[in-house]
């Protein structure tokens, strides 16, 4: 097994949870009792980021009902009992609201999120498992700072269609909201590492 | 993340060479070794319960479940891994002469996750995996809770669908075997504390 937490960090409610976020000037997650600080991102994804919100407000003006929203935007993942910052979000109709608070959501449509390295386990693993857990959550859509690359996920049911975009000259199409996001744009300005990185994991041992 | 010193490259060939003399197994993405992970003792258990369970299935049929000592190699990526369980069903493509076990061409490849490969898992192996025409199905076992993850390939596309739960019976319709998740986690105990889910950094 891996690590196993000796000490157990202390337990908080939901209602202490939003207590602290609102005073704090480090965002945190908050799952089940426990609270996770978040870092700041890097320019990549800062880029990708300011690319895809632009580019969802854009093209959502025109097709009318749905609005994107920031990463400042909270949703509340009421089986997991966690509150979560999606790096983008899109939600359609009128907002849902957790206990009438306005910065905490429950029924986005699209949720986004641009991979890190220190991020991606959870983000492909144990989040994508919270996420779908939303009943409104059509899409969710894995970004690659690395190289232009945009995963989508898309619910069917009682299943998942999974797609991916490689390429900046590939459009990803998120038909639950009705936009095409052109990976040349959405990667505008982001400069890539070299080609030569190798993709491998680094070289310290791991169990299993 | 910056690599500051990276190791030599090596070759596929000098990447065999070495393996076959070597004590631990070590996987190779285009030009670098890695050292595979060690196995714990529930991931062991499930691998076991895995290839026999699909063994038995597959009794008199055209595939094969073949245990983690089989490579697997993905000429598009230049990466040879150790699925921990690959399902073999048309007549073997080996990688040169066939004396070592690399075959390029297996219908299913499966992996076991845990804290540290899951991250891999999900992604660039994945990813990896996703160059070979011939495969049907991949799938993701989970060893801290008794959860399988099948993604089927569609065309362009792969369809996921996700077993929860010891009565569940999980499908893998590109070999038209079912199997129970109960016979899958045999004996396996469950940690009680969920492993740490989350990162700190973007």
């Amino acid at each position: 097994m891996g690590a196993t937490a000796l000490t157990l960090p202390p337990r908080y409610t939901p209602e202490q949870y939003l207590e602290l976020e609102e005073r704090s000037e480090v965002r945190s997650e908050y799952l089940d009792g426990y609270i996770y600080a978040m870092s700041g991102a890097a320019l990549p994804h800062v880029q990708i980021q300011v690319n895809l919100i632009h580019l969802l407000v854009r093209d959502l003006r025109s097709a009318g009902v749905c609005r994107a929203m920031s990463s400042e935007m909270k949703i509340w993942l009421s089986r997991q009992n966690a509150f979560v910052y999606p790096d983008a979000s899109v939600y359609c109709g009128s907002p849902r609201f957790y206990r009438n608070r306005t910065d905490v959501i429950e029924n986005p449509s699209v949720v986004f999120e641009i991979l890190s390295d220190s991020t991606e386990k959870y983000d492909r693993g144990h989040k994508f498992h919270a996420y779908q857990t939303l009943p409104e959550l059509k899409q969710y859509v894995l970004i690659s700072q690395h190289t232009a690359m945009v995963e989508v996920f898309t619910k069917d049911v009682d299943r998942w269609i999974f797609r991916t975009f490689d390429g900046l000259e590939s459009v990803a199409e998120l038909d639950a909201i009705g936009v095409r996001i052109q990976l040349s744009e959405l990667y505008e300005y982001v400069e890539f590492p070299p080609a030569a990185l190798p993709t491998a994991p680094d070289h310290t041992p791991t169990t299993e | 993340m910056t690599a500051l010193t990276l190791p030599p490259k090596l070759t596929p060939q000098q990447y065999i060479e070495q393996e076959e003399l070597a004590a631990q197994k070590s996987e190779y993405w285009n030009g670098y070794v890695r050292e595979r992970a060690i196995s714990s003792y529930p991931h062991l258990l499930i691998s076991s319960n895995l290839v026999g369970e699909l063994s038995s299935r597959l009794k008199g049929r055209a595939c094969e479940a073949m245990p983690s000592d089989l490579r697997i190699w993905m000429p598009a990526v230049a990466n040879f891994f150790y699925p921990d369980c690959s399902v073999i069903c048309e007549v073997p493509r080996f990688w040169g002469s066939g004396r070592t076990a690399v075959v390029e061409n297996p219908t299913v490849v499966i992996e076991i996750y845990s804290d540290s490969t899951e991250k891999y898992d999900r992604g660039a192996k994945f990813h990896s995996y996703q160059t070979i025409p011939e495969l049907r199905q991949y799938v993701l076992i989970s060893q801290s809770q008794s959860m399988v993850e099948v993604f089927t390939r569609d065309g362009d596309r792969w369809v996921l669908r996700t077993f929860r739960g010891l009565d569940s019976v999980a499908e893998f319709e590109s070999i038209e075997v079912q199997l129970p998740l109960r016979e899958l986690y045999d004996r396996v105990e469950f940690p009680q504390e969920p492993e740490d889910r989350r990162a700190v950094t973007e």
